[in-house]
């Protein structure tokens, strides 16, 4: 924490912990719940191989593929967006806009898949499988709605004139935050929609 | 205040864990009744085990009494964060008391189903159900409880903060973890039921550990207080 509050030096930087080391508990932390979801996931895969074959196919690969593109490009754009505001870039604000426009895609995409699972009679009451979709993909999508409000205050933060204290510090944390998102989803992408 | 109550109100927040999960296991709800068990089973259990579980909630409705304390203790380090204007520590010291009455009321339920386990299985059924299902889904003042000192802990301004500023981070994460819980009334067996991993052992773990991560935390913050520079930094913040 105190070395944040000094002014950087070069030697400084070589142990730099992006945003604040207490962050990383909450991120590792959020990881950890997580795995435990992934945990869940492989022994209804292990115990009932059948469930999955027969139920993965109503699940739409095309927008899973998308939503998995649409955050990647988000995660560039606020990696980027760090990097312009760390050098007082007047454009990085924008880059943050762009990476909550993702999120708005991302949510939009979701919001067409649960309807069309819904239309066509699968429900998180359906069985096991659907059940564990929906919870946690909808836990996911909370996590997004959390990491957009971030990239709003981000948005603000990165004006160029903008002098709060700890500024870079809150943008890396922000920015972790959406990484990790990002991450949950690679991850619940692939045990979801792809493992058979 | 003096140091030795706040030090000893401290200390209630692990008496509280050291004395509630003892009483959760001689009651033999640890792990909890299947919610999937028939009214003959409950029943069965309840005739079977009537002075166990009559013993174990009343331990724990002990142990709880010894929350409230801990809570006060919480608010008024809380209270020398905030300085004048205290409106997190109001949110932590009611969802503290709201909390005690959270967790006492559900023992009652188990109580009155022990006191006459020999009568209809389907009496104690629904008596057990409405003892476990607001003992585990009722959430939100722990979520208000572990909010507030988190918000106050990460928006502590001092050089020196009163509670290492991870303790806020790991609140967060404890409060995620703690809505777990939210969809137990939809499943009788598996991951989100009562007795399940997100509904009872992630929650159980959480709520044990908050308890223990805030009591050294207050302890410490209690030390640092009436230490010389504590107590400087306290007088220039009333006066600034």
């Amino acid at each position: 924490m105190t070395t944040l509050r000094e002014a950087p030096s070069p030697t400084k930087r070589e142990g730099h912990i992006p945003g604040e080391p207490g962050l990383w508990i909450m991120l590792l932390g959020d990881m950890v719940v997580f795995a435990v979801f992934f945990g869940t996931i492989l022994v209804l895969r292990g115990r009932h191989p059948e469930l999955i074959l027969s139920s993965q196919p109503a699940l739409h690969q095309g927008l899973g593929v998308t939503n998995t593109l649409v955050l990647l490009t988000s995660s560039l754009l606020v990696a980027n967006g760090v990097r312009l505001a760390r050098a007082r870039d007047a454009r990085a604000p924008r880059l943050f806009l762009g990476a909550l426009a993702c999120a708005v895609v991302f949510a939009g995409i979701k919001a067409i898949e649960y309807t069309d699972l819904g239309t066509n009679g699968h429900s998180p009451g359906t069985n096991d499988f659907f059940t564990y979709y929906f919870v946690f993909t909808g836990i996911h999508l909370g996590h997004v709605v959390l990491g957009s409000v971030g990239l709003i205050v981000a948005s603000r933060l990165a004006r160029s004139t903008h002098t709060g204290r700890n500024r870079d510090s809150w943008l890396e944390g922000i920015a972790c935050f959406w990484h990790l998102v990002d991450l949950l989803w690679i991850v619940l992408f692939a045990l979801l929609y792809l493992v058979h | 205040m003096t140091k030795p109550i706040q030090l000893g109100m401290a200390w209630c927040g692990v008496i509280f864990v050291a004395i509630f999960f003892p009483g959760l296991i001689i009651a033999g709800f640890f792990p909890p009744i299947p919610p999937g068990h028939s009214a003959a089973e409950v029943a069965h259990q309840y005739q079977q085990h009537a002075d166990a579980i009559r013993a174990g909630c009343v331990i724990m409705m002990i142990a709880v009494g010894f929350s409230l304390p801990f809570s006060a203790v919480v608010s008024t380090q809380l209270a020398r964060i905030e300085g004048r204007w205290t409106p997190l520590c109001y949110t932590q010291l009611a969802a503290g008391a709201v909390g005690m009455v959270a967790a006492t009321f559900p023992l009652f339920f188990f109580m009155a189903a022990s006191f006459r386990p020999e009568r209809n299985p389907d009496v104690t059924q629904a008596l057990n159900d409405i003892g476990w299902i607001p003992f585990i889904i009722n959430w939100p003042p722990a979520v208000c409880q572990a909010g507030a000192v988190a918000v106050a802990v990460l928006a502590d301004r001092r050089g020196d903060p009163v509670y290492p500023r991870w303790v806020g981070y790991f609140l967060l994460w404890a409060c995620v973890a703690f809505t777990g819980s939210s969809l137990l009334l939809f499943f009788k067996s598996g991951p989100f039921a009562w007795n399940g991993l997100f509904s009872f052992w992630l929650a159980a773990t959480f709520f044990g550990s908050f308890f223990l991560v805030m009591t050294w935390g207050t302890i410490r913050a209690v030390k640092r207080q009436f230490a010389p520079a504590g107590v400087e930094a306290d007088t220039l913040l009333q006066t600034a």
